[in-house]
C-alpha cells in the first residue's frame, strides 16, 4: 500500500509537536494500548474524547464456510472490537460533504423536496430530554444561589443606592458668570464701554456632596477680587451680595438634604452610608462656613467700593 | 471508561503527572486525526489499524420510512484491531 503511512513517521510528528523525547511517545503508546486493552477487558466500552468510542461485541459460537476449502468449519465464540470516530472526527474528515444531503426517492426513483434526514428523528429525541434536565439544573442553582448569597448582594445594592443618592458623582461643574461693568469716566460720552468678564471654573468631584461644592463656586465667584478693578470699574456690591446671600440658601439646603440622607441611612441601618452621610453634613457645614466668610468679604468689598465712589 | 479514568491509569503506568499525560494523549489524538483526514492509512502497534475510505453516493432502503434513499457521499473511519488486540481481548474466554 502506498499511502500507507508507518506510525514511526506519526509518532515522530507527535514527539514535534509536544517537545517530548521519542522514547516517551513510543512508550506511551505501548501503554495507551495496553490501557485500552485492560478497560475494554472491564467494562467492554471505552470513551475517548478526541478520538473515538471502542466497543466490545460478543459474537456466540457458529459454523462458517472457509472460502477457499469450501469446508464447513466452527468459528469459536469471540469479542469483536468496533470502533465509532467522534462526532467532531466525523464532521472533519467530511467536511467537503458537509452540504450533501440524504433524498428520499419515490416509487419512480425520483427525488423528494423534502429532506427530513433519518438519522436526525432519534438525534432530535435525546436533547429535548437533556435541555428539560439542564434546565431544572439551572432553575435549582439560581434557587441555591437566591437563598445563600442573594441576601448578601441586596444589602449591598441597597447600600450602593443610598451612596449615589446622597453622593452623586459630578464630573463637572461650570460656572460662569457675567459681570457688566460700566466705565463710570465721563470723558466719551457716546457709549459706555462694557467688559465682560467670564469665569468659567471646572472643578472635577470625586467624592464630595454637590451642594457643597455648589455652595463653593458662588462664594468663589462673590468674592469681589477676581473682577479686576485695574480699569477703574466698579463691581455692583448688591449683585455680589445676593450672589453671596443664594450661595448661603444653596449651603444650607446641602445640610438639610445631607440631614436627611443621614436619617435614611439610619433607617437603612448601613454603617458605610451613615458615616458618608455624616461626613456630607460636615462638608455642608464647612461649606456654610466658607459662605459667611465670603458674605463678609463681599460686605468689606462693598464698602470699598463705596468708599471709592465717595472718593 | 470514561476518557478522565483512562488518562489516569496511562498516567500511573508511565509514572507521568496526569496533567502532562493528558496533554500527550491529546496531541495524540490531534495527529491521528489529522493523518485521517489527510486521507493517512496507518498502524499502530499493539492498537490496529486506522484508515478513511469514501463511500459513495448509493441508493438504500430505510426501515423508518420505508422507502429507499438516495444516501450522499461519506467519508467514514475504519479500524481494524491489531491481532494482539484480538488476541489478548480473547484470551479469557477459550
Amino acid at each position: 500500500m502506498s499511502d500507507k503511512t508507518k506510525f514511526g513517521d506519526l509518532f515522530e510528528k507527535i514527539a514535534k509537536d509536544t517537545g517530548s523525547s521519542p522514547e516517551v511517545i513510543r512508550e506511551l503508546k505501548k501503554q495507551m494500548g495496553i490501557e485500552l486493552r485492560e478497560s475494554l477487558k472491564k467494562d467492554g466500552s471505552t470513551h475517548l474524547s478526541g478520538l473515538g468510542t471502542f466497543h466490545l461485541k460478543w459474537s456466540e459460537e457458529r459454523e462458517g464456510i472457509n472460502p477457499q476449502t469450501g469446508e464447513t468449519i466452527e468459528i469459536p465464540a469471540h469479542n469483536h472490537i468496533s470502533f465509532r470516530p467522534d462526532a467532531s472526527v466525523r464532521r472533519r474528515i467530511n467536511k467537503e460533504n458537509e452540504n450533501l444531503k440524504t433524498f428520499i426517492l419515490d416509487d419512480s426513483g425520483n427525488k423528494e423536496p423534502e429532506v427530513p434526514a433519518a438519522s436526525e428523528e432519534p438525534k432530535t429525541k435525546t436533547p429535548v430530554w437533556m435541555w428539560v434536565v439542564l434546565a431544572l439544573l439551572a432553575l435549582g442553582l439560581i434557587f441555591a444561589l437566591l437563598t445563600t448569597r442573594e441576601v448578601v448582594r441586596e444589602v449591598i445594592v441597597i447600600e450602593e443606592v443610598v451612596v449615589i443618592e446622597e453622593v452623586p458623582v459630578i464630573e463637572e461643574v461650570v460656572v460662569i458668570e457675567e459681570v457688566v461693568v460700566t466705565n463710570e469716566v465721563v470723558v466719551i460720552e457716546a457709549v459706555p464701554v462694557i467688559e465682560e468678564v467670564v469665569v468659567i471654573e471646572e472643578i472635577v468631584v470625586a467624592d464630595e456632596a454637590p451642594a457643597a461644592q455648589e455652595a463653593k463656586a458662588p462664594a468663589q465667584a462673590a468674592t469681589p477680587d477676581n473682577t479686576g478693578t485695574a480699569g477703574g470699574a466698579k463691581i455692583d456690591p448688591d449683585i455680589a451680595a445676593a450672589e453671596a446671600g443664594m450661595a448661603e440658601g444653596e449651603a444650607e439646603l446641602a445640610v438639610a438634604k445631607a440631614k436627611a440622607a443621614t436619617e435614611k441611612a439610619e433607617q437603612s441601618g448601613s454603617e458605610r452610608a451613615v458615616k458618608k452621610a455624616q461626613e456630607a453634613v460636615e462638608e455642608a457645614k464647612e461649606a456654610i462656613a466658607k459662605e459667611i466668610e465670603a458674605d463678609k468679604k463681599a460686605e468689606d468689598a462693598a464698602a470699598a467700593a463705596k468708599l471709592q465712589e465717595g472718593n | 471508561m470514561n476518557y478522565g479514568d483512562y488518562v489516569k491509569n496511562v498516567a500511573e503506568r508511565m509514572n507521568l503527572p496526569q496533567t502532562e499525560t493528558k496533554r500527550l494523549i491529546k496531541q495524540s489524538f490531534e495527529t491521528i486525526v489529522e493523518a485521517l483526514d489527510a486521507g493517512e492509512k496507518f498502524t499502530i502497534p499493539g492498537l490496529g489499524t486506522f484508515g478513511t475510505k469514501t463511500r459513495e453516493q448509493h441508493k438504500a432502503y430505510s426501515p423508518f420510512y420505508e422507502k429507499f434513499m438516495l444516501l450522499p457521499r461519506k467519508r467514514i473511519v475504519t479500524y481494524y484491531p491489531s491481532s494482539t488486540m484480538k488476541d489478548k481481548l480473547n484470551e479469557g474466554e477459550k
